[in-house]
């Protein structure tokens, strides 16, 4: 195996490849900073030119273009809240909250070397651990896969506290948005209203562009419309100065997360269709819990959401963590782990190879160049990106926040067109804008609706193949003989929603026990 | 302060009222499509009779109130409208360029940014930069006027 290694790493060294590696990675971080660009819409760019290079030069730009995207999705999740990949939605959460504080640059570390980290061990799971990962995949049916569905969703309820009622309600929400579109059962036409461009349903990029973009300059103008209520000179956005590198104490208490992020973000990511977002919800979900017990009540710490270095590190840790993980299923069995490894698939197929096991007999310099150039797209991504942050990034959120409304609202709205190039997408972006800056104004998160959306249809589908295969019975997803692994998943599923119904219920208790020995103020009392 | 005037409440109705439509509709789905969205507009109608419930018992002090709401909106609602005059222009065959031009300057001042100069040049660098960024670099066929796309070639 070292030989096959040595000879990936002898393909991958020579000068011109790295050159379009570290390219790549250049590239990925500018593209993803971008709000509403995002590595589909870089992959489906580039794809084209790669017909003009030499596969191995193609295939090193796309890796690189692939483990950075991730990262500079981070960048202005972090400064302005708006997310510049889906897999960067957690983190706007703490990441800007952290900003708010006067953190920059703590932020933008943690950010950084969270991807780092969980990129590196995603590349290491790809170089040694792919056929026996890609192996227990495949035992993944639909009964599993519902499951794996259910406990995506369970994991983001398992993560309200404030409101468990909007929280549903936004994961409900998601799933009709989801049942638009032709049926996947009779291919009945399902809120549709005659309109074609909603046959397969709602255009997801602009949705996401919409929920997310849109109503975050929404949000923006918000401020800055208080702003100037008040007479207050309108704030900057912070600057990034100093330095970007970790302190070993940075390392020491983050290691436990990033290590748990970087394993959920793995094991999710080798599962064909799972996708970067539900690991971030599980990373994240399972960052909260250690954070409560063993950070929360110390002194100088706040409450999860609002700027903890977990709540920044676990997501980022877990979504770069999916990025070569994903690639396993591709490349030992030819199946994608996610949209941006199926473009692999065109991209490989330009050059007459085609993904799976042999890849590894007819190309084997290509196969494991492919595999090191993970490894060594995660190692440069580091410097490059703390450059990227502090001197190219940076520029654009120097602009004054009345300028940044409109230049985020036009981006947000051009790129959604640029996903298929219709003007149809921009009604949809624009819609779902004023759908999310209303659910943000009436508190409804916006979370569990992407992932809703995202497994809406799978979970449809597994649901009515899985009852199809047993005749209508519901135990099969319970059954311990034929499906443990889906039994195990909907154990855990179970706990994730009846954590927060138990803390609600006992925080109840309390406050009626307080109230019967003596006054009580309601207020004193989280509401559910 | 009136019930009516709690946001929650009319939260509560109108997620009852998108599920009580969703199912009338649903309704009218064969049998194997239309199961699945009735589960789910069935339980929009729970959870919106929840929040009316939540709602009604919540304290005027705790409740958020709906004309507190619209009157933090109101700014916001002038940039969207804008926004989507933006999107109808296109669909009128405008063109990108064009559209853009017309809307910038008018969001930019709602937002407070003042002087002709300012406005003028901060337009058409927003316009500009994303249009290269997509147009030249991303070779997105973004929507143009007749002239202007002839003047591209």
């Amino acid at each position: 195996m070292m030989e096959t290694i040595a000879l990936g790493f002898s393909t991958l060294f020579e000068p011109s490849v790295l050159a379009f590696l570290i390219l790549g990675v250049f590239c990925g971080l500018i593209v993803g900073s971008i709000p509403g660009l995002n590595e589909n819409i870089a992959f489906a760019v580039f794809i084209p030119f790669s017909f003009s290079l030499a596969p191995t030069y193609a295939l090193a730009l796309m890796v690189g273009v692939y483990c950075a995207a991730a990262v500079g999705g981070a960048m202005p999740a972090v400064m302005i809240k708006v997310p510049g990949t889906a897999s960067a939605v957690l983190t706007a959460i703490d990441g800007n909250a952290m900003v708010r504080q006067g953190k920059v640059n703590i932020a933008l570390r943690i950010a950084i070397w969270s991807s780092v980290f969980g990129g590196l061990s995603s590349a290491m799971v790809l170089l040694f651990f792919a056929p026996l990962l890609a192996d227990a995949a495949l035992r993944f049916g639909y009964v599993e896969n519902f499951a794996l569905c259910v406990l995506g969703l369970a994991a983001v309820v398992g993560m309200l506290e404030k409101n468990i009622l909007k929280g549903i309600l936004s994961a409900a929400f998601g799933l009709l948005i989801a049942t638009v579109g032709l049926s996947l059962v009779t291919g009945f036409p399902r809120f549709t209203f005659g309109i074609s461009d909603l046959y397969e349903g709602v255009p997801f990029v602009p949705l996401l562009i919409g929920l997310f973009g849109i109503a975050a300059a929404l949000e923006l103008a918000e401020e800055v419309f208080l702003e100037r209520r008040q007479s207050k000179e309108i704030s900057e956005l912070p600057r990034i100065s100093g330095s970007l590198i970790p302190s070993l104490a940075m390392v020491k208490r983050l290691l436990p997360t990033w290590c748990s992020s970087a394993l959920i973000g793995n094991v999710v990511g080798v599962l064909p269709g799972a996708g970067m977002l539900m690991a971030i919800y599980i990373a994240y979900n399972q960052a909260s819990t250690r954070y409560r017990r063993k950070y929360q009540n110390q002194p100088g710490e706040v409450p999860w959401g609002e700027g903890t270095p977990e709540g920044i590190a676990a997501p980022e840790a877990a979504n770069n963590a999916v990025v070569a993980s994903s690639m396993v299923p591709l490349l030992s069995l030819g199946i994608p782990g996610n949209s941006v490894s199926a473009l692999f698939i065109g991209a490989l197929m330009i050059h007459g190879m085609v993904p799976g096991p042999l890849l590894f007999i007819d190309h084997p310099d290509i196969a494991w160049m492919l595999m090191v150039s993970f490894v060594a797209a995660n190692i440069v991504m580091g410097p490059i990106a703390i450059f990227v942050a502090k001197y190219v990034s940076g520029m654009v959120y120097r602009l004054p926040k009345q300028v940044m409304v409109p230049t985020i609202a036009l981006l947000c709205l051009t790129g959604a067109y640029a996903d298929g190039n219709s003007l149809f997408n921009i009604g949809v972006a624009l819609v779902a804008g004023l759908v999310g800056y209303l659910f943000h104004k009436v508190g409804i998160p916006h979370a569990p609706i992407i992932l809703a959306l995202v497994l809406g249809q799978k979970l449809e589908d597994s649901l009515t193949n899985s009852l199809d295969i047993s005749g209508g019975n519901w135990l099969v997803f319970l059954d311990p003989k034929e499906h443990p692994i889906s039994l195990v998943l909907m154990i855990v599923s179970f706990i994730f929603v009846l954590l927060p119904v138990v803390k609600y219920l006992s925080r109840e208790i309390k406050q009626r026990k307080t109230c019967r020995s003596g006054p009580c103020d309601l207020k004193d009392f989280p509401q559910g | 302060m009136s019930i009516l005037i709690k946001a929650d409440l009319w939260l509560g109705i109108i997620v009852s009222g998108v599920g009580l439509w969703a199912y009338l509709q649903s309704r009218g789905f064969d049998e194997y499509s239309g199961t699945y969205p009735q589960f789910l507009s069935f339980l929009h109608i729970l959870i919106g009779v929840g929040i009316i419930l939540k709602a009604l018992r919540k304290t005027a002090d705790e409740a958020s109130s709906i004309r507190q709401l619209f009157e933090e909106m109101r700014g916001p609602l002038v940039v969207a409208l804008l926004l989507v005059g933006w999107g109808v222009l296109l669909q009128f065959e405008v063109g990108y360029l064009l559209s853009s031009m017309l809307v910038m300057p008018p969001i930019l001042y709602a937002l407070g940014y003042r002087g002709t100069r300012r406005i003028v040049f901060g337009s058409v660098s927003i316009v500009f930069v994303i249009f290269l960024l997509f147009y030249v670099i991303f070779d997105v066929p973004l929507p143009l006027h007749n002239a202007v796309e002839q003047l591209f070639g």
